[in-house]
C-alpha cells in the first residue's frame, strides 16, 4: 500500500493558475521520500491538498488509503505534519502550545496528554524549554517545536514541508538526524525540500517538480540512472582528446571549462605519454574540426583562443616524469593547469577509452568517470534560473 | 469535544487582553454608579429626565440600587458590550489563520465543523460572561451606593426584591443572548480574513451602523430587521404584565441572526482553503 497516493491531483487557483498540474504521487509504504521542486513549483500547494487545508480542482489523494480531504477527520491523527514553518502561540509555552494541539486531536487520550508531550518535546531535545514561551525560542528551537508537534502520538506518516528551513548547520544536522531516526522506527516521511544535500542524505525515494508537475519519480538510485556518466580527460590539449572521444563514438565530447587550480601532481600511471604527442602541432578549437585518426596527420592550425600554444617539443620533459615541481611550459600559468575534455560514458569501457587516448599521442594527466552530482539531474529536470 | 473547548476556553481567558476587556467592562458600572450618586444624592432626587428606557430607569435608580444594573447593561449595550464580544469573536478564526495555528488544528484534525462550534461556543461564553460581570458589579455598587429593597417597575408596579433579582436574572441572559447572535455575525466575519483587526474592525462597523440606522426615523421600517434593534428590549421583562410578544421578537431576531451568520460562516469555512 502506498502511504501518499494521488492521482491527476490539480490545483487551479482562482486567479486561472495553474498551481499543480495532474500530480501522480505513490510514496510507499516505510519510505523517506524527499520531494523536491524549486520554489513555487507547486511543492506546498500539494502538502496543502495531502492535508486537507486545500481542496483539488481536479484529481484525487489518499493518505494511508483514506481519501481526502474528505477522510481527514478519520485519518490525519495518524498523520503528522509540519506545513510551511511552525505556527504557534507566540504568548503560551511551548507546553502549553502542544497541550493545545493535543487537545483539539479527539482522539487522543487525555490521561496520557502530559506524558505523551513530554515524550515529544524530549525527542527534539526541547524538554528543558518547555515552559519557555515560544516567543522567546530561537528559530531551530520553532522548528524543532513544530516537528515535535507532529511527534504527539505515535505516526504511521510524516509529513514535512522544509523542515530545515532557515536552520544553521547545526539545526540542519538535528533535524536530519531526527528524521533518519523516525524513519528508523518504520514511519513513512514524507519531505519536502530545495535543498538537495539533505535529500541525499536521508531519501530513499524522490519525487520532482518543476512547475506544478511532477516531472520525476522513483527511488534515489533511479533517479542517479536517468543521469549519463562522464568521462572526464585532464590534458593540456583537449581538442585532439575530444576528438579522439568523438572518434570512439562518445556523445556529447566537449572541451569543459579548465580547472581553476594547479594541475595533480601526477598524471594516472596507466597512461604514459606517447612520443607522438610532442611533435603535435597546435589544434584550432573541437566544434571546427573533423575528426582525425591520428594526430601525426592532421595539419597546423590556429590554436584555439583560450588555449595556449603547445610548447615545442625540446622544450616539453617527458610526462612520465611530470610531477608537483615540474617547470611549466611557457603561456601557462600555475592557475590555469590543464583543461578538460569530457564525454558521454554511454556503455563503453573506461580503461579502452584511455588507451585510446594514449595511443593517439594524448598526454592524459588525469583521467575519471564522473556521474553527475544531484544538482546537476536536479538543474537538468527543474530547468536553470528563475521560470515563475 | 469538552477537552477541546475546555482548552479553547481557558486560552481565551488567560489572554491578558482578554482579561483586560473584562475588566473595563467591570469598571464601567462603577464608574457610572458613582457618578450617579454623586450628581443625585437626594434619594427623591432625578425629576424630568426625557423618554425611554434609559431615562426611565435613571428615574428609578434613586429609588433602588437594583437600576443600576439596568443602567449599566443599557449603557454597556451601545458600544462596550459590543466590542467585548467583537474583539473575541473577530479574532475566533482570523486570529488562528494570521498566527498559521489554523493549518495545524486543522491538520490535527480538529475537524473544520468542530473547531467552528467550538470557537462559537468559546464567543457565546465569553459574552455571557461579560455580561455577568457587568450585571454583578452593577448590582454590587447600586447594593453599597444605593437604598435596596422592593422594586418598583417601569409600569409602576412594586415587586419582592427576590422577584425583583429573578427579573435582573432573565435581563442578563436577554442580553447575553444578544451578544451570542453578534458573536455569530463576528464569527462569520473572521473566517473571512486572516487579519484578526480587520475582522474585529468589521464587526464594530456593522454595530455602529446598525444603531445609526435603527434611529433614522425615515428608516424606521428597517428597524426590526437591524440587529442591534432589539438588543434594549429587555425593559419588557421590568413591567408588569411582562411584554413577551416584544420579547419573543427579539429572541426571534437574535435566532434567526445566529443561525443565518453561523450557517455562513459554516458554509465559508467548510469549503474555503487555508492558506495562511
Amino acid at each position: 500500500m502506498s502511504a501518499i497516493s494521488t492521482s491527476g491531483l490539480t490545483k487551479r487557483f482562482r486567479g486561472g493558475q495553474l498551481a499543480v498540474d495532474q500530480v501522480d504521487l505513490a510514496v510507499p509504504d516505510g519510505s523517506v521520500y524527499g520531494f523536491l521542486g524549486p520554489n513555487g513549483s507547486g511543492k506546498t500547494t500539494t502538502i496543502r491538498m495531502l492535508l486537507g487545508l486545500a481542496f483539488p480542482t481536479g484529481g484525487s489523494a489518499a493518505l494511508l488509503g483514506v481519501g481526502m480531504p474528505d477522510g481527514a477527520t478519520q485519518v490525519l491523527h495518524r498523520v503528522g505534519s509540519l506545513v510551511e514553518g511552525p505556527a504557534f502561540y507566540p504568548f503560551l509555552t511551548g507546553l502549553d502550545n502542544l497541550a493545545r494541539y493535543d487537545a483539539a486531536d479527539r482522539t487522543a487520550d487525555p490521561k496520557t496528554a502530559r506524558t505523551r508531550i513530554n515524550t515529544a518535546l524530549d525527542r527534539v531535545g526541547l524538554l528543558s524549554a518547555a515552559k519557555k514561551r515560544y516567543r522567546h525560542y530561537s528559530l531551530g528551537m520553532k522548528q524543532r517545536l513544530a516537528i515535535s508537534a507532529g511527534l504527539l502520538r505515535p505516526r504511521e506518516l510524516i509529513i514535512l514541508d522544509e523542515p530545515t528551513n532557515g536552520l544553521d548547520p547545526q539545526g540542519t544536522r538535528e533535524v536530519r538526524a531526527l528524521i533518519r531516526q523516525i524513519a528508523a522506527d518504520g514511519t513513512t516521511v514524507f519531505v519536502s525540500s530545495h535543498l538537495l544535500a539533505e535529500v541525499e542524505q536521508i531519501c530513499t525515494h524522490v519525487g520532482v517538480m518543476r512547475s506544478g508537475r511532477l516531472v520525476f519519480q522513483g527511488s534515489l538510485p533511479e533517479l542517479r540512472r536517468t543521469g549519463a556518466a562522464r568521462v572526464t580527460v585532464q590534458t593540456a590539449d583537449p581538442e585532439a582528446a575530444v576528438k579522439v572521444l568523438t572518434a570512439l563514438g562518445l556523445p556529447d565530447a566537449r572541451v569543459s571549462a579548465p580547472p581553476d587550480r594547479p594541475a595533480p601532481p601526477a598524471a594516472a600511471p596507466d597512461c604514459p605519454p606517447a612520443p607522438a604527442a610532442a611533435d603535435r602541432p597546435p589544434a584550432p578549437a573541437a566544434a571546427d574540426r573533423p575528426p582525425a585518426p591520428a594526430a601525426a596527420d592532421r595539419p597546423p592550425a590556429p590554436a584555439a583562443a583560450d588555449r595556449p600554444p603547445a610548447p615545442a617539443a625540446a622544450d616539453r620533459p617527458p610526462v612520465a616524469a611530470a610531477a608537483a615541481d615540474r617547470p611549466l611550459a611557457p603561456g601557462m600559468g600555475p592557475g590555469q593547469g590543464f583543461a578538460e575534455a569530457s564525454a558521454v560514458l554511454g556503455d563503453a569501457a573506461p580503461e579502452r577509452i584511455c588507451a585510446e587516448l594514449v595511443q593517439a599521442g594524448i598526454g592524459v594527466r588525469g583521467f575519471a568517470v564522473t556521474s553527475p552530482s544531484l544538482e546537476d539531474l536536479f538543474v537538468g529536470l527543474t530547468g536553470e534560473g528563475f521560470d515563475v | 469535544m469538552y477537552r477541546f473547548f475546555a482548552s479553547e476556553l481557558r486560552l481565551v481567558f488567560r489572554r491578558r487582553r482578554n482579561l483586560l476587556l473584562l475588566a473595563v467592562t467591570a469598571v464601567f458600572p462603577l464608574v457610572i454608579g458613582i457618578a450617579l450618586r454623586l450628581a443625585a444624592p437626594h434619594p427623591q432626587g432625578g425629576q424630568g429626565g426625557g423618554s425611554g428606557s434609559g431615562a426611565a430607569f435613571f428615574n428609578q435608580l434613586a429609588g433602588n440600587g437594583v437600576f443600576l444594573t439596568f443602567i449599566a447593561l443599557s449603557s454597556l449595550l451601545i458600544l462596550v458590550l459590543p466590542v467585548v464580544v467583537a474583539v473575541v469573536a473577530g479574532d475566533s478564526v482570523a486570529g488562528e489563520a494570521g498566527y498559521g495555528t489554523l493549518r495545524y488544528l486543522l491538520a490535527v484534525p480538529a475537524g473544520r465543523t468542530r473547531l467552528l462550534a467550538v470557537k462559537f461556543g468559546v464567543i457565546v461564553t465569553f459574552g455571557l460572561c461579560a455580561t455577568f460581570i457587568v450585571s454583578a458589579v452593577a448590582l454590587i455598587v447600586g447594593a453599597v451606593l444605593f437604598p435596596v429593597g422592593p422594586v418598583t417597575l417601569l409600569s409602576g408596579t412594586t415587586v419582592s426584591l427576590p422577584d425583583g433579582l429573578l427579573r435582573l436574572l432573565f435581563v442578563t441572559l436577554y442580553v447575553a443572548a444578544a451578544m451570542a447572535a453578534l458573536g455569530a455575525i463576528g464569527l462569520a466575519v473572521s473566517t473571512m480574513t486572516e487579519h484578526a483587526i480587520g475582522a474585529i474592525a468589521t464587526v464594530m462597523i456593522l454595530v455602529v451602523a446598525s444603531e445609526v440606522v435603527d434611529n433614522v426615523p425615515q428608516l424606521a421600517a428597517a428597524g426590526p430587521y437591524l440587529p442591534t434593534h432589539w438588543w434594549l428590549s429587555f425593559d419588557s421583562l421590568l413591567r408588569v404584565p411582562v411584554d413577551t410578544s416584544t420579547l419573543l421578537r427579539g429572541l426571534l431576531s437574535f435566532a434567526v441572526y445566529a443561525l443565518l451568520f453561523g450557517s455562513f460562516a459554516w458554509a465559508r469555512f467548510t469549503s474555503a482553503d487555508v492558506t495562511s
